[in-house]
């Protein structure tokens, strides 16, 4: 079971590179063995499980990604199903955070994993189609067929009498869940996603390198930079080009004030979803700070469009670099006065303190990355494990807490608002000089490659196809929010309180965006 | 100990919240007043009709498909779809003549869908102030 299949992108110095080669290929009968025997040799966190479809082959590709935070190494288990009757076993047994990507990949591709504890549908209503993410299905024939030739559309409606929770924007973003409950006591939870699913992945198979650049910006819309790194990476792996220094470092700042945008956001939302609602608008006060930099930096205001495939589209304007500190000057300072209005706010603390406790075996088990899985105690950052872009140059700690607790996801993400003003300001000073874009070859190599990043949420990734088309094969996103909202938050939630869930949602800080892509 | 720390708790977020009250508001008063775009902001587009040689590059470039070729004074240019632009500035990159580029125009809003559609003649007026 070590037969080396993918090729990386090119052959880069660091231990990433390496380590990526680790593919197994696993008969059907074998997986469930094989997939156990890895988690117990380190392998604990399950990153993502993707399918690919090879109508040609009459094959569907299932991978399955794991990532060891011990060993902190990656590997990919490929297994190919015939595409007649795709049947396989669930690993959510092995996994309890499988199921969700599991469900997903039932739902898109019609891949009937056996024992699989929920495979009731995730995003479509009453679909009659072939399952949407299959090769053979035309978006745009269907959506011609349905919303332009004749008008069909029926409304359904359930018949519980359950506490709704969202849609409606400020309260869970465009997101749904039923809470069920006994009293006070949450019992039960029905999850329902999907109000933002654009299908990006379909849309990006009908897209070339550049036009997808400009479509994984609305992947999420609170930090889109994390996005445009992660796909610009991806491709130029798969391309074998590597964009120049300058490019990185301009492309690393962009996403670190991208993190601290986030983070400042969801200070506004938490301490909206708390019934706070001052510091709300004092925090989306200061994100207009960093939004006018991304507006000089790339003459976008939310949506940049700034990096691409092979380098960034603009260099830095004349000045960039002086505003740049000033508005993180600004922010050290404003730093010290959210302590006393939001993070040792005494009802701050009331409401998260003990709330939502999520400990570090079980945060693992389902999937949970990021500030949420750092406020649990496991020391864990891809901007540290597997260093990227310029993140080799500068020096930060991983901030973490150890209660798993709201009020530690909390804490975690203002020390980590602080090492993002740090990193920022060792990069301006080191930024080298030299040219920002190289020009990708137009096809894309017959070949795949994944790239993951450090969102501001947690573990971004993609994984891309090629097919030698300008066009990519396949792409497969993965959103940190899918696990947080759907899983954790699922977890965290029942046994809770009705009144803590506000807390305990937004503490993790989940953007449905980037869940439903 | 702990109960003065939870008074402090209580007190230091009313006193930093009442001195805001003090300073200048955040906001302003749209649409007297709005905020500039900046100088390269990517806003609507301008259309050279002396430079464009009717390439039809822009429009292939397009990822919404925004963008049409139409006759005009017996040339071909592009006419821009601004309801379905997403204002990436794929289209400006591409342009071998440099005859398009994009101006701060950013206030896009109509009454009529059919506004939004910007054919060659409205493409090369500059903003009007
Ligand atoms: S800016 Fe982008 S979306 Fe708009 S017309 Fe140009 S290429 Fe099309
Ligand atoms: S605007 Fe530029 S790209 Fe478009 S048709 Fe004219 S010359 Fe060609």
């Amino acid at each position: 079971m070590n037969s080396e299949e993918l090729k990386p992108g090119f052959q880069g110095s660091t231990p990433r590179a390496l380590l990526e080669n680790a593919t197994i290929s696993v008969k059907k009968e074998e997986l469930r063995k094989v997939l156990s025997q890895l988690k117990d040799a380190g392998f604990d966190h399950l990153s993502d499980v993707t399918c690919v479809d090879y109508p040609d082959e009459r094959e569907f590709e299932i991978l399955y990604h794991l990532w060891s935070h011990a060993k902190k190494c990656r590997k990919v288990v490929k297994i190919r199903l015939p595409r007649e009757s795709p049947s396989i076993e669930s690993v959510s047994n092995i996994w309890e955070g499988a199921q969700i990507h599991e469900r997903e990949i039932c739902e898109l591709f019609g891949v009937n994993f056996e024992e699989h504890p929920d495979p009731s549908p995730l995003f479509l209503e009453d679909w009659k189609e072939i399952p949407p993410l299959r090769k053979d299905f035309d978006t745009r024939e269907y959506v011609k067929r349905e919303y332009y030739d004749e008008s069909s559309s029926e409304q359904k409606e359930g018949g519980c009498f359950l506490l709704p929770f969202g849609p409606q924007h400020p309260a869970s973003g465009h997101f749904r869940a039923l809470i069920d409950c006994a009293g006070e006591e949450v019992t039960g939870l029905m999850l329902y996603p999907g109000y933002l699913h654009r299908g990006i992945e379909k849309l990006m198979e009908y897209r070339t390198h550049e036009q997808n650049a400009m479509l994984v910006d609305r992947i999420c819309v609170l930090e889109p930079y994390s996005y445009e790194l992660g796909y610009a990476n991806v491709a130029e792996k798969i391309a074998g080009v590597e964009a120049p220094e300058r490019a990185k470092f301009i492309r690393t700042i962009m996403t670190e004030l991208g993190r601290i945008l986030s983070h400042i956001t969801w200070i506004g939302m938490m301490s909206f979803a708390l019934g706070f609602e001052s510091a709300n608008r004092i925090a989306w006060g200061d994100r207009e700070k960093i939004i006018r930099l991304i507006e000089i930096a790339s003459g976008g205001r939310i949506y940049p469009c700034h990096f691409v495939p092979g380098g960034v589209r603009r260099d830095f304007p004349e000045g960039f670099e002086e505003k740049i500190s000033r508005v993180l000057n600004h922010l050290q300072k404003k730093l010290v006065f959210y302590d006393d209005l939001f993070f040792k706010n005494a009802t701050v603390i009331k409401r998260t303190e003990g709330v939502g406790v999520l400990d570090a075996k079980k945060a693992v088990e389902l999937g949970t990355t990021g500030p949420n899985l750092r406020a649990s105690g496991v020391k864990s950052d891809i901007r540290k494990d597997e260093p990227y872009e310029a993140y080799p140059e500068v020096d930060f700690e991983i901030v973490t807490q150890t209660k798993g607790d709201s009020y530690a996801r909390v804490l975690c993400r203002r020390g980590e608002i602080a090492e993002s003003i740090s990193i920022i300001k060792q990069l301006l000073e080191k930024i080298p000089k030299g040219e920002t874009r190289k020009q990708l070859p137009r096809k894309i190599p017959k070949r795949d490659a994944r790239f993951c990043l450090e969102a501001a949420r947690g573990e971004a990734c993609f994984y891309m196809v090629g097919n030698e088309t300008d066009k990519p094969y396949r792409v497969k996103v993965r959103g940190p929010s899918f696990s947080h909202t759907l899983m954790t938050f699922s977890y965290l939630a029942k046994g809770a309180q009705v009144a803590d869930i506000p807390a305990i949602y937004w503490s993790l800080d989940p953007c449905p965006s980037d869940m439903d892509r | 100990m702990n109960l003065l720390k939870s008074v402090m708790g209580l007190i230091k977020p009313a006193k930093v919240i009442f001195r805001i009250l003090f300073k200048k508001p955040m906001t302003l008063k749209f649409p007297s007043e709005s905020l500039e775009p900046v100088k390269d902001y990517r806003g609507r587009h301008f259309l050279n009709l002396e430079k464009c040689v009717g390439c039809g590059m822009c429009s292939r470039v397009c990822p919404n498909n925004a963008i049409e070729m139409v006759k005009f004074n017996g040339k071909t240019y592009p006419q821009i779809h601004l309801g379905k632009c997403c204002f990436c500035g794929l289209c400006v990159e591409r342009c071998p003549t440099k005859a398009l580029t994009m101006t701060p125009e950013a206030m896009l809003s109509f009454y009529d869908k059919s506004l939004a559609i910007y054919g060659p003649s409205k493409l090369s007026q500059t903003a009007e102030k």
